[in-house]
Formats: structure tokens, C-alpha cells, sequence
């Protein structure tokens, strides 16, 4: 018989303070060895969840919890995190903030030392991870210097060392870039099938990950679907539901009218070899995306030419850039992390200058001018807002780079961009207080009320879901009809396919490998490759057909209306 | 300039993995090393004997590996420091009186100046020595054999690993309020103080996020779990920590005995 290793009865839970239950009456089995992520939308409970397994909650929150949790028949609410060490292993979302100790291999004793385990004990169980999780690389480097993904690994490996029956991530693809995401994902697969671990993972982004799952659980407050994965998913397509991320394979196949929903790229495309006959044999579509290439003026707001950046350190961040920047152009910069996206956008601004080479905004070198005057040609929104808000409440914050420019009816503009925004019922608010995807409207309305012409965007999307990014990405089209320029740097690729874009960069290692239309840069399976970069979904599936000579669309619907196109015409 | 002496400070408490034989000395050791530094330097007056020393201390962090751009960075930070308080110093006695500007008050001041920032430096290379090459765990693994116990000195450990992200945070958060053109530098005394608050108080945020997360990371781990808590590397002294202890006893009494 199957041992069931978690069971949540009737779980409900308020915050201290709070009104609003953060759980609803929910119901959860997890069996021994089985691989399970839990879903949902960003507020919808999944930390909160993980917490409680944990026994974090209300061990040390606090609040007011009524059900049952037991993990391997330990009454966590009860006996707190301490009565299950060893037995969980967890990781939580930001990896840098979870290492406690300077060398990686001192991260991988930590909590033997801290059970108080002999010493020759921990050095065998280091050992046996540091081989299993190929970490021999990495293990006298100091932690502070690791990249996000690395940071990932060494965490579930010092949690690994404990030996631990069930592995419980928050997130884990938060702050990864879709390559790092990648390999994690393999990872997790491989300790599942090969150690026999059971696994919870409480994610929303799930193109690459659900296929490897037993089961998908939906949560949001309460258990909203959970069973087989290709289930959940079709119910979630049918439900229209848009705050979590599914394989695109998945919702073609669900809308191509397929009995069998697949959650794997190769799957789609050995099911759907037809395709590639049917359309083939169209000729009316062929360069149906010509007409609506973004408007792009001749005008030159921003050159880049031989641009170089080095670092105090020696450390070479930019090679030899040139770009530029026409205006009412959408640019995105790709790359993985590391390959010196922030960097370059920290020189449209002057913050930082050229080593060698030069940067010209709006004719101006930026070597001759201040930040502040720059400022008011580019406005940058970095990744995370809260390095933005110091404020009391959301209108002062909106105000407060207004203030300091003197700009005339200051206040009018600030409640009109909060219309704009959908925030202004939050006019007095404290900033803390809002939703991260409110927070990230506040970040540019802040920036918007001195209107720059240019609008530079870092790494967007970090830590938002699906619906939050929808709605993110409608509103840079927007100010993009606006009139605005619009410079974005991003690992998320599926992001930009949303974009009106003019212009895709390619970034690795410093330097510029591919630049031009999306269309074009794309489909260059080989330089996105090198750079880390994973391709758009669709992309995939239309090189897994082998169509790619003939058709590149980037959405969806583009593919969809194709093959609609095609039928007609064989019919 | 705030940027850049933010990051000179963050280098001086930089663990740099390079595993030299300065790395493998035992903590104990480095850690009286450091204090006996400490001592000494207060001791010393010559400004001669402060230079010899600062000397051998410069040959022990080239023998460390420590990055020469740390190095550079810490001194010119410090000469920075040192052009402050030689101006403040001079400014206020100024500003008070009992002192008149002659060539001979000039130097006896400069001389003054020279001797602490000798000091200082003498004393921040050897915390550099220390903390380049030492982990903070072996440090506190070094006092706990003293007898201090692993629950308090943990926080230190904490410290050193978070001054680096946080620094990097304030860093961050600085370059956002100045790409709005809320500047500290350009600004009138009061003004600065009152947009002070727009790097302090998104810093204060986001580190008590930080300690959130730490905390839940160290329960999760047991972290005082059991009050006995073991160590996976063994203390031992070797002949290199006798030598090395010798010679820095020697040479530091002789020049306090010499002075």
C-alpha cells in the first residue's frame, strides 16, 4: 500500500491581524514518492502552504489556524519546524537570502553541525551529495560570488545532506533565467526518479516543468482542481484561467480541437507531423506578417558606438556594443543572466560611464551630462520596486521625483497616471501595502510623471505571474502608442512575444551576438543557443515541424490562423 | 564618490576563496594575530616603525592573494579618510584658537596625522589578512574554543556574510532614486538629509525582508537545535602556525621594544 506522507485536513488560516483567511478549508494528500506541484496565482496562498508544512506557520507568525497537517504523522501546527528536521528538506524563493555561511562546502555541513552530527559523518554525507549533485566545481568557492542557479543547487544540496525523505521548493523559478530554470527542473526530475523523493513544488510558471509531475493541485485560498496533470490542465484551459503559465503545446492542441492534451513539445509535434504536409501546400499566407511591423521613425535618439565597460575589479562587463535606438522603437535586450543586460542600461542613463567608446542620448555624450539631466530624456524602472518607495503614501511616492524638478501641476498629472494605473483608489496607501504587480505599476508611474521620452525597463516580469505579466505587457504597448521609446531587458522570453517589438538584441558575454527583428533573431536556434537563451515555445514547435523556412509566427494565434487557413484551402 | 567608498568599505570584509597558506593557518592563530596588531599599533608612536610594519603586513596580504585592486581601493579609501580628518583637524583648531598657522605647527600636525593614519592602516590590513582568508565560521569556531558560545558569535558570522548584499542592495537602491534625478550630491545640507531617507529607508525594507527570510532558513536548519553543536574540520595547530606566530611576536615586540 502507498504510504501517504502529507495530509492536510481542512486546513483554514488567518494572518495575525487579518480578516481575510490567507487558506480556505483545504484538503491535501501527498503520497510517498510522488512528484507535485501546487499551482496558483501570486496572493493565492502558496507560500503560505509551504510555511505551514514546514511548520514555520504558526511556529513563528502567529495567527489563527484551524485543520489538520501532518507530515509522515507529525502534527506539525503542534510540535513546530523542530519536530520534522531531517524529514523536509525546503527551499525558498530568493536563494541568496537562505546562505548563511561563506564557503559552499561550510553551507553543506551547516545543519549536520547544528544536530550536532560527528564530524566524520558529515564529511562522508558532503561527499555523497557534492558527487550526486556534480557540485566538486563549486565547492571552496565563496558563496557570495555565485550565480542564482548555482546559489539553487547548493541550497537543495545543503538540505540534501540531511537526508530527507520529502524536498519542498517555493518558487524555485522565480529568479532563475530560463536556462538555469532548465537545468533545475532536470534536477528535481532526476532526485524524484532516481532517489525516491517526494517532492512538492508550489510554482505558476509551468511549460517545462509539469510534464515531469504526478499531479497538479490549483490553489487559490482553496483547492481549486487537483489531479492527473493533463487533466488539470485542459480543465485550466477550459476555465480560461490566465494567471497561470501551461505549455503552449497544451492550449494549440486544446484549440485545435486534440482529444489528447499533450505538456511536452516533441510529444505535439510527433502527433502533429500532418501539419507540416498541410501547410506546406498553402500558398495564400505566405508573408501575412509584413504589414504590421511596429512604426519606426528614422529619427536617432540613442547611438551606442564601441561601447566598453570595466569594472573596478578588471572585470571586462561590455564588449565593443553598438546599437541604435531609433525612436518609437520597442528594443528588448536578451541574455542570460550575467551576460551584462543591467549593465548597458546603466549607461543610457549616465549612471554608468564609458570605459572606452561612447554613449549619445539625444546628442548628447553621456560622459558631459549628470544623471539628473539624462534622467530627463530616459527613465529606468529597475527590477525591484521596493528599492523605489520610501514615501509614506502612493501619491507622494508618484510626486516625489516631480517635486524635486518643480514640475507645474504636479498633482493633477500624478491622479491622472494613477487613473491610468488602476490605482487610484490606493491614493493613500502606504506603497508596502499594494500587490507586487500594483507595486510595479506604482514603480512607473513614479518614473512617467516627469515624462521621459524613453522608457527603459529592467527585467520586468521578476516574481510576477502570468495574468500580472498580460497585463504589464498590454500596458507598455500602450505607452508605446503613446509616443514612448521603449528599451526592455529580459530572460522572459514569452514575455516578449507580446511586445509590439521592433528589435531584439542578443546579449552573451558582454557583447552584442544577434540583433534585428524578432522574426529574424528568433529563429536562430544556434545563437540563441550559445547565448543561453531558450527559444519562444512557438518557435520550438514550428522548428520541430520544420516550418520555420516558410512561416515564422511568434504567437499563438498567428500559428492557429495558419493552420485554419491551411484546412480551408484542403478542404 | 559615495558609490565608490561604498564599495571600498565592502572589499575590506571580503572572504576570497584562493586557499593560500595564509588560508590554512589556524584561526586561533590569525585571530591573536590580528589582536596583537591592534595592541601594537596603539603602542607605536615612530612613525618609521608603523611604516616597517605596515610593510610586513602588505607582504602577508600579497602572500594571501588578496586582489591588489582591494588593496589599492582600501588605501586610497583611507587616504581620503585621512585628507578628512587632517582638514577637520586643522578647521577646528583653527575655529577655537590657541593655534597660529606657522610652518612648525604645520608639521608637528601633519605628523600627528601621519602617525594615526599609519595606525589605522596598520590596523586594516591586518583585519583585511584576517577576514580575506578566514571564514567567519572558522572564526567563530576559533573563539568558541575560547569558550564563547556558538549561539552569539553566529550573529558575527551572519554579519560579514550579508555586509557584501547589503552594500550591493544600497548600491542598487541608490543608482534607482538617482535615474529619477533624486540626488544626494547636488543638493543643499537640508535637502540631503531629507532625501537621505530615500536610500535609508528602502535599505531598511528590504534587509528586514532579508532577515525574514534568514531566519526561517536557520530554523529550518536547526539552528540551535541542540546547545552542543559540532565543528567538520578539527583545530589543530602546526608548525606553520608556531613559525608564523614567532616571527609575528618577534618582530611586533621588537619594534614596540626598540621605539
Amino acid at each position: 500500500m502507498v504510504k501517504v506522507i502529507i495530509d492536510v485536513d481542512d486546513l483554514t488560516y488567518y494572518y495575525p491581524g487579518s480578516k481575510t483567511p490567507a487558506l480556505v478549508n483545504v484538503n491535501l494528500k501527498v503520497e510517498e514518492g510522488e512528484f507535485v506541484i501546487i499551482a496558483g496565482p501570486s496572493g493565492g496562498g502558496k507560500s503560505t502552504l509551504c510555511k505551514i508544512l514546514t511548520g514555520l506557520i504558526p511556529h513563528s507568525y502567529g495567527g489563527e489556524i484551524r485543520g489538520k497537517v501532518y507530515v509522515n504523522g507529525i502534527n506539525v501546527i503542534e510540535k513546530g519546524p523542530r519536530a520534522i528536521i531531517g524529514l523536509i528538506g525546503a527551499v525558498f524563493q530568493v536563494p541568496e537570502n537562505q546562505i548563511v555561511n561563506l564557503t559552499v562546502e561550510e553551507e553543506l555541513a551547516f545543519a549536520l553541525e547544528n544536530l550536532g552530527v560527528e564530524p566524520g559523518v558529515i564529511k562522508e554525507r558532503i561527499n555523497e551529495v557534492v558527487k550526486r549533485l556534480e557540485l566538486e566545481h563549486l565547492r571552496r568557492r565563496s558563496t557570495v560570488e555565485l550565480s542564482g542557479g548555482e546559489a539553487q543547487k547548493v541550497l537543495i544540496a545543503s538540505t540534501l545532506v540531511l537526508k530527507p525523505r520529502i524536498l519542498l521548493l517555493d518558487e524555485p523559478l522565480a529568479h532563475l533565467d530560463p536556462y538555469s530554470s532548465l537545468n533545475l527542473i532536470r534536477l528535481l526530475n532526476e532526485l524524484h526518479k532516481v532517489e525516491k523523493i517526494t517532492i512538492i513544488v508550489f510554482e505558476h510558471r509551468l511549460s517545462e516543468l509539469v510534464k515531469y509531475a504526478d499531479k497538479l493541485v490549483v490553489l487559490n485560498k482553496r483547492v481549486i482542481m487537483s489531479g492527473e496533470p493533463r487533466g488539470v490542465v485542459r480543465e485550466l484551459i477550459k476555465s480560461n484561467d490566465h494567471t497561470i503559465e501551461i505549455p503552449l503545446v497544451a492550449e494549440l492542441s486544446y484549440k485545435l480541437g486534440m482529444d489528447n492534451i499533450p505538456l511536452d513539445i516533441d510529444e505535439f509535434i510527433h502527433a502533429n507531423r500532418y501539419l507540416n504536409d498541410v501547410i506546406n501546400h498553402v500558398n495564400s499566407v505566405n508573408s501575412s506578417y509584413a504589414e504590421e511591423t511596429p512604426y519606426v521613425s528614422t529619427e536617432k535618439i540613442i547611438t551606442i558606438n564601441n561601447l566598453w565597460y570595466i569594472y573596478p575589479n578588471n572585470k571586462v562587463a561590455l564588449r565593443n556594443i553598438n546599437l541604435e535606438i531609433h525612436k518609437g522603437e520597442i528594443v528588448v535586450l536578451v541574455g542570460a543572466n550575467g551576460a551584462g543586460k543591467t549593465t548597458l542600461l546603466k549607461h543610457l542613463n549616465g549612471l554608468l560611464k564609458p570605459s572606452k567608446g561612447a554613449v549619445y542620448v539625444y546628442g548628447h555624450d553621456t560622459r558631459s551630462k549628470s544623471i539628473a539631466e539624462l534622467s530627463n530624456y530616459v527613465g529606468i524602472v529597475f527590477q525591484n520596486p521596493l528599492h523605489q518607495f520610501f514615501e509614506e503614501t502612493v501619491i507622494d511616492e508618484v510626486l516625489a521625483a516631480a517635486r524635486i524638478r518643480n514640475i507645474p501641476n504636479a498633482y493633477e498629472k500624478a491622479v491622472n497616471l494613477l487613473k491610468f494605473f488602476n490605482l487610484e483608489q490606493y491614493v493613500n496607501k502606504s506603497p508596502f501595502e499594494l500587490s507586487v504587480g500594483e507595486q510595479r505599476r506604482l514603480a512607473i508611474a513614479s518614473i512617467l510623471i516627469y515624462d521621459p521620452p524613453v522608457l527603459v525597463f529592467d527585467e520586468p516580469t521578476a516574481g510576477l505571474d502570468k495574468g500580472w505579466r498580460n497585463e504589464l505587457s498590454e500596458l507598455i504597448n500602450q505607452l508605446n502608442l503613446n509616443g514612448k521609446t521603449i528599451i526592455v531587458a529580459t530572460h522572459d522570453i514569452e514575455f516578449l512575444t507580446s511586445l509590439r517589438v521592433s528589435k531584439v538584441v542578443v546579449m552573451n558575454n558582454g557583447g552584442i551576438v544577434a540583433q534585428g527583428s524578432p522574426r529574424n533573431v528568433l529563429y536562430q536556434q544556434d545563437v540563441l543557443l550559445s547565448s543561453r537563451v531558450v527559444p519562444p515555445q512557438i518557435v520550438k514547435i514550428i522548428m520541430g515541424l520544420s516550418l520555420s523556412n516558410r512561416f515564422r509566427p511568434l504567437r499563438a494565434n498567428e500559428f492557429l490562423e495558419l493552420i485554419n487557413v491551411a484546412r480551408c484551402e484542403n478542404a | 564618490m559615495l558609490r565608490q567608498m561604498i564599495f571600498d568599505l565592502r572589499s575590506i570584509f571580503n572572504f576570497t576563496d584562493k586557499y593560500t597558506e595564509l588560508h590554512k593557518l589556524d584561526p586561533r592563530i590569525k585571530i591573536i594575530y590580528t589582536l596583537f596588531t591592534i595592541v601594537t599599533a596603539a603602542l607605536l608612536s615612530n612613525i618609521v616603525t608603523l611604516i616597517l610594519l605596515i610593510l610586513v603586513n602588505l607582504a602577508l596580504v600579497t602572500i594571501g592573494k588578496i586582489p591588489l585592486n582591494r588593496i589599492l581601493s582600501t588605501i586610497r579609501s583611507l587616504l581620503i579618510f585621512s585628507i578628512m580628518i587632517l582638514s577637520l583637524n586643522l578647521a577646528l583648531r583653527l575655529v577655537l584658537g590657541g593655534f597660529t598657522l606657522t610652518t612648525e605647527s604645520l608639521v608637528n600636525i601633519s605628523y600627528y596625522v601621519g602617525v594615526t593614519v599609519a595606525r589605522l592602516m596598520l590596523v586594516t590590513l591586518s583585519i583585511m589578512v584576517l577576514m580575506n582568508t578566514t571564514t567567519p565560521r572558522e572564526i567563530v569556531q576559533g573563539l568558541s574554543f575560547f569558550g564563547l558560545s556558538y549561539h552569539y558569535l553566529y550573529g558575527i558570522i551572519l554579519l560579514f556574510r550579508f555586509i557584501p548584499i547589503i552594500f550591493d542592495e544600497v548600491l542598487n537602491i541608490y543608482d534607482a532614486q538617482r535615474s529619477r534625478g533624486i540626488e544626494l550630491e547636488k543638493a543643499s545640507l537640508k535637502e540631503k538629509i531629507k532625501r537621505l531617507k530615500s536610500i535609508v529607508l528602502p535599505a531598511f525594507v528590504c534587509s528586514l525582508l532579508r532577515a525574514k527570510d534568514l531566519y526561517e532558513a536557520l530554523e529550518l536548519r536547526g539552528f540551535g537545535y541542540s546547545r552542543k553543536r559540532t565543528y567538520y574540520t578539527q583545530l589543530k595547530i602546526t608548525r606553520v602556525d608556531l613559525l608564523f606566530v614567532s616571527l609575528i611576536s618577534i618582530i611586533y615586540t621588537s619594534c614596540i621594544l626598540l621605539q
